[in-house]
């Protein structure tokens, strides 16, 4: 297999949880397609929160979206340079599936396969378009991932925090059910926040007291609970002061984390990544908080947000033009440990 | 190992922290000798997933244990069997239990299920339960028991 290409052209597929999503990038900046099997939108429908998990579901969508990704971009299978899949960490079953496809496309057109970590996909999502990384500190905030990270460039990536518990974003989707909301949770506490008084509600900070850049967000969802069930019935006004309290404390929480481990670790660039990253009152903290301190923030774009196929895409063509190279063995893991471009180092941690 | 580390069937043991319920559940863990499968219930933040981390503790794993509800199941080693933390919070429909390869665990290793009650069907026979019952903002109630499967109606026999 020989990586001849300036601009390679790459379809990517992403199936590490509920989403399947297929992109195709050339070079650096341009995407050609982005293609999703949008689950929001079902919920949205049926009103309920609960995901189609099946690998089944993804086998049954893929072959569909690649030829839909392929159709958009006007491209052969056999103009491709290379194919991509995420292989973790997920759920292994539907890993599977996306990781068999691609290879088998790979194998078809005599191509390099490239196994592509989700984490780092959603690190790199901030930089779409552009060909170097820098040196920064990462937020990675989704439904499944809370993690800081210091990021030393592409494929270079030390561990200094991560949630102890529930994710954030999980945090923001059990409480919007435990507040009777629709799915997608994290969007209708943003909105429905923006009416409210974030200092209505004490809600518990976790984990600022002590000295580490971990997180943990399951106290603060009980505090929810039983905050409702003390006060059962709430106005529409009391409604958005609840929202508004709770998002103040996860914000609260990752903004001084942040602040913590810039101390710890001076950087002057900061980017955040993860479907928590479109919360606008996140946004607004922590520009309060940097831009006064010369540091720079960076975002994804809207679309490379939550999960998708656009940050995998991205991430292999870093991959293909470092000369990366995955085996046709490679296999699917679950636990981002698993990967050794993450290095693990967490501050001492004195309550553990 | 101390007598109190050992669980009855049936038993309530009482916690009036988080840590607290860590080491009874690592106290516990320490004491087994083949692998269980467990089901963890009670209501969210019931502490559900603290109970799993005192258990990998227990079992000397050094992995760090968080929610698995988005990502659904989450694997740890452990030097005595590896550990499947599974969540059936977001799961609608018993089907899409088995698309977790959930059969696939249950032979050889720890099987811990947060909302395994919602699909008691699924779990082989001889599978405890733990149920956590909030008794105030600290305090925990925790009682172990048999995870009771009543029979199955009719159709799912058939089926």
């Amino acid at each position: 297999m020989t990586y001849t290409s300036e601009k390679p052209l790459i379809l990517a597929i992403e199936t590490s949880c509920d989403e399947t999503a297929v992109a195709v990038f050339q070079g650096f900046s341009t995407i050609l397609s982005s293609c999703l099997f949008s689950q929001a939108e079902i919920h949205k429908n049926t009103g309920g929160v609960v995901p189609e998990i099946a690998s089944r579901e993804h086998l049954l969508r893929l072959p569909k979206l690649v030829q839909q990704s392929l159709t958009q971009a006007a491209i052969q299978p056999s103009q491709l340079d290379a194919v991509a899949a995420t292989i973790g960490p997920g759920l292994a079953p539907a890993l599977l599936v996306g990781m068999a496809f691609a290879k088998g496309l790979a194998i078809s057109i005599r191509k390099p396969f490239l196994a592509i970590n989700h984490i780092e996909g959603h690190i790199l999502s901030p930089f779409i378009g552009q060909n170097a990384i820098p040196t920064h500190l990462a937020l990675v905030v989704s439904g499944g991932h809370t993690l800081l990270l210091l990021v030393h460039g592409f494929h270079n990536y030390q561990i200094i925090g991560k949630t102890l518990d529930d994710a954030a974003g999980e945090a923001f989707d059990k409480a919007a059910k435990i507040l009777g909301l629709s799915y997608p949770g994290g969007s209708q506490i943003n909105h429905l926040a923006k009416s409210g008084n974030p200092n209505a509600i004490n809600f518990p900070r976790s984990m600022l007291s002590d000295n580490s850049l971990n997180f943990s967000f399951s106290g603060l969802k009980t505090a929810l609970r039983r905050y409702i069930e003390k006060n059962p019935s709430t106005s529409p006004s009391q409604l958005a002061d609840i929202c508004a309290s709770f998002q103040e404390a996860i914000v609260d929480v990752l903004v001084k984390k942040i602040t913590r481990a810039i101390q710890l670790y001076p950087v002057n660039l900061v980017a955040i990544s993860g479907g928590v990253a479109a919360n606008s009152r996140l946004r607004e903290r922590i520009s309060q908080e940097l831009a006064p301190r010369n540091i720079s923030i960076q975002y994804p774009p809207p679309n490379s947000l939550t999960d998708n196929a656009i940050m995998i895409a991205f991430t292999a063509i870093h991959k293909y033009l470092s000369r990366f190279h995955s085996n046709w063995n490679e296999d699917v893991f679950s636990r981002l440990q698993s990967d050794p471009s993450f290095s693990e180092n967490l501050p001492p941690n004195p309550s553990t | 190992m101390e007598a109190n580390s050992f669980w009855l069937l049936g038993q309530t043991k009482f916690s009036s922290s988080e840590n607290e319920t860590i080491n009874l559940a690592a106290s516990w863990a320490a004491t087994w000798q083949s692998p269980l499968t467990i089901a963890i219930s009670g209501p969210l933040g019931a502490g559900k997933t603290r109970f799993v981390a005192g258990i990998a503790r227990g079992l000397g794993s050094s992995d760090s244990v968080s929610s698995p509800s988005f990502a659904l199941v989450h694997t740890y080693q452990s030097p005595k069997w590896p550990i499947y933390h599974l969540d059936f919070y977001r799961l609608s429909f018993q089907d899409e239990v088995w698309q977790l390869a959930f059969e696939d665990y249950l032979s050889h290793a720890i099987v811990l299920v947060e909302w395994g009650e919602k699909f008691p069907h699924v779990f082989p026979p001889s599978s405890l339960q733990i149920q956590i019952t909030p008794i105030n903002p600290s305090h925990r109630q925790l009682t172990l028991q048999t995870l009771s499967t009543s029979i199955p109606p009719p159709s799912q026999l058939l089926l």
